[in-house]
């Protein structure tokens, strides 16, 4: 018997297109893994079994009738849950969306359908992705496949979690502030956050409209490529999306190194990076010096300002974006209540998550008359500044090799206490989406507690095909060791 | 920039209205700590000098995304109004609103 969970996304499509496996077979073994291996690992909210099957044997059907098959013939996708699929719950791991049925698929569901995808979940995340752990879901934390007693990162935990464990060979997360890329260095996975608007986000609950962003999660970087291909492209839907997005991404190794020049900012070598992530890093850029690169070290002044920065425009965007939970036509909605105003502040207030009300508050404060100036409109303008490092720094190299997190997968409770600490754990990742390039994580060793370190790379905007050559090129090079 | 003094639970109060959450007194105890630690750590911000910084407005410069004001319709309707916590035919059912 073929080990279907095995397979690459990429296999799986060609070999479905060729009629050398059926679609359904591949539909069933996933499924038979998450029945296997998902009360451990926790990482679905919903499989959808029926429909998975129902959209396998389409797939089967229009091969049978000789109909050319997509991009992503029978490949299994696990969705995160912030997403919309047409008639299926989409909840946010919010108590507050508990029973909503997308009335409409998200632009990249309709492109995923359309490629002959099949939708086999729904992930989990910290609610409204507003986490770095996974422990802010409101229903249950998922856990890491590589060590159950630790986080699988946030906020695409599930996400992560689904592809780590096998029961999906790519799924799609979504990245405010690393949470595609943190979750990914966690479980040893390919992540990437594609650049500011070469994904569409019609149909993605909003957290902060100018940082988030939608991108692939899988096991090598071919099939990330295959997938951002699948989902990229200028949507009339989304006013952000960029008219120059490009549709078509390969991820094909670099033959050659000579004249590459990779920049290794000062500033995310620092105090506090763990011993074994930073000799992990320099390992796989020593290879790529080996092989030609330029390897320089370079400076973003403004580093140290990215998560204060961060947690001012961030929090900004939610407490407006979440407005529209209002008990009024969606959602949860409080008992017993007198008024209307007593039926917003009640149904808010019993249904969203203590992360998420923190940061609605945090929010709130920030736009508040009187602390505008002092709070937005400063973090804006030290926005400006971090997004000038970038600039800067890519006049001098082509790349950014740094680590994707300060350390590897912590412990359940070890952060959660206390908001400070856990906001820190995206220290190397928030840049990226406060200056909206694009920035992916590539595993590059083991820990001594055998737990996945990540390498993050990242190039300006609109380099995603380069950035997936260069990752293509480590990844050959580092030959890092998959789950059994 | 003048650092704006500690925030007290009455501040705290004060955002919870605006930002319409009903919260518990031990909530508001609990927020107002954090709180107080949040924006101790944002409050480094201003160290920058930014005085002839302009604010972000775009992320990578795009411009306004102009189209045909057209409307399309919504193919399921119902859709929508099922998802209501309590609903009238085709209509959300809110409390009165009007003393």
């Amino acid at each position: 018997m073929k080990n279907l969970t095995s397979f690459s996304a990429s296999q799986i499509a060609q070999e479905v297109s060729s009629g050398n496996i059926k679609a359904e077979e591949v539909a069933l073994a996933h499924l038979e893994r998450i029945k296997a291996e998902d009360p451990k690992v926790k990482a679905f909210i919903t499989v959808l079994e029926e429909s998975a099957l129902i959209s396998a044997r389409e797939v089967d059907l229009k091969r049978s009738q000789g109909k050319k098959l997509g991009k992503l013939a029978g490949v299994p996708i696990a969705v995160k849950d912030n997403i919309l699929v047409e008639g299926v719950e989409t909840t946010c791991a919010s108590k507050i969306l508990k029973g909503f049925k997308a009335p409409y698929d998200a632009t990249i569901v309709e492109k995923l359908k359309k490629e002959d995808a099949v939708i086999i979940g729904k992930t989990n995340l910290d609610e409204f992705a507003m986490g770095s752990s996974n422990e802010n879901s409101a229903f249950f934390k998922t856990k890491n496949p590589w060590n159950l007693d630790a986080v699988p990162g946030g906020s695409s935990g599930g996400s992560a979690a689904a592809v780590a464990a096998k029961m999906a060979p790519l799924s799609l997360g979504s990245d405010t502030g690393g949470s595609i890329r943190q979750p990914a260095s966690f479980c040893g996975l390919v992540g990437l956050k594609p650049t500011y608007g070469l994904v569409s986000r019609y149909g993605l609950i909003a957290f902060a409209s100018s940082l988030d962003q939608i991108g692939p999660m899988s096991r090598n970087v071919e099939d990330a490529a295959l997938l951002l291909s699948s989902i990229a492209g200028h949507d009339l839907r989304d006013s952000t999306s960029s008219p120059e997005a490009q549709t078509h991404f390969s991820g094909t190794p670099l033959e050659k190194l000579r004249g590459l020049r990779i920049g290794m900012p000062r500033e995310y070598f620092a105090e506090g990076l763990d011993a074994e992530v930073q000799k992990s890093v320099w390992n796989a850029v020593n290879c790529l010096k080996t092989m030609g690169a330029e390897v320089k070290e370079v400076s973003l002044p403004h580093t140290s300002y990215a998560v204060a920065t961060y947690y001012i425009i961030a929090p900004s965007e939610a407490a407006s974006n979440l407005a529209r939970f209002d008990g009024v036509r969606y959602g949860y909605r409080a008992q017993d209540v007198k008024n209307l105003s007593e039926l917003y502040e009640k149904s808010r207030g019993e249904g969203f998550g203590p992360e998420v009300k923190r940061r609605i508050m945090l929010g709130t404060y920030a736009l508040s008359s009187g602390y505008y100036d002092a709070y937005y409109n400063r973090a804006q303008k030290a926005r400006t500044l971090i997004s000038r490092d970038f600039e800067n720094v890519f006049k001098e190299v082509d790349f950014l090799a740094t680590p994707t997190a300060p350390s590897a997968a912590f412990k359940f409770g070890e952060k959660s206490a206390d908001p400070v600490a856990m906001y820190l754990s995206d220290i190397f990742t928030i840049p990226s989406n406060l200056a909206g390039n694009a920035s992916l994580s590539i595993p590059c060793g083991l820990n001594k507690d055998h737990l996945p370190i990540g390498l993050q790379l990242i190039a300006p905007a609109f380099e995603d095909e380069k950035l997936l050559a260069l990752a293509a090129t480590i990844e050959k090079a580092v030959n890092f060791p998959q789950l059994n | 920039m003048e650092k704006p003094s500690p925030i007290t639970e009455e501040d705290v109060r004060k955002i919870a209205a605006l930002a319409k959450l009903s919260l518990s007194s031990e909530e508001i105890s609990r927020y107002q700590s954090q709180f107080v630690k949040i924006l101790d750590s944002i409050a480094q911000l201003s160290l920058l000098n930014i005085e002839n910084v302009p604010p972000t407005s775009s992320v990578l410069g795009l411009k306004n995304a102009l189209r045909e004001d057209q409307a399309i319709p919504f193919k399921k309707p119902e859709a929508l109004i099922n998802n209501a916590p309590e609903k009238d035919g085709h209509f959300f059912k809110v409390p009165k609103i009007i003393e």
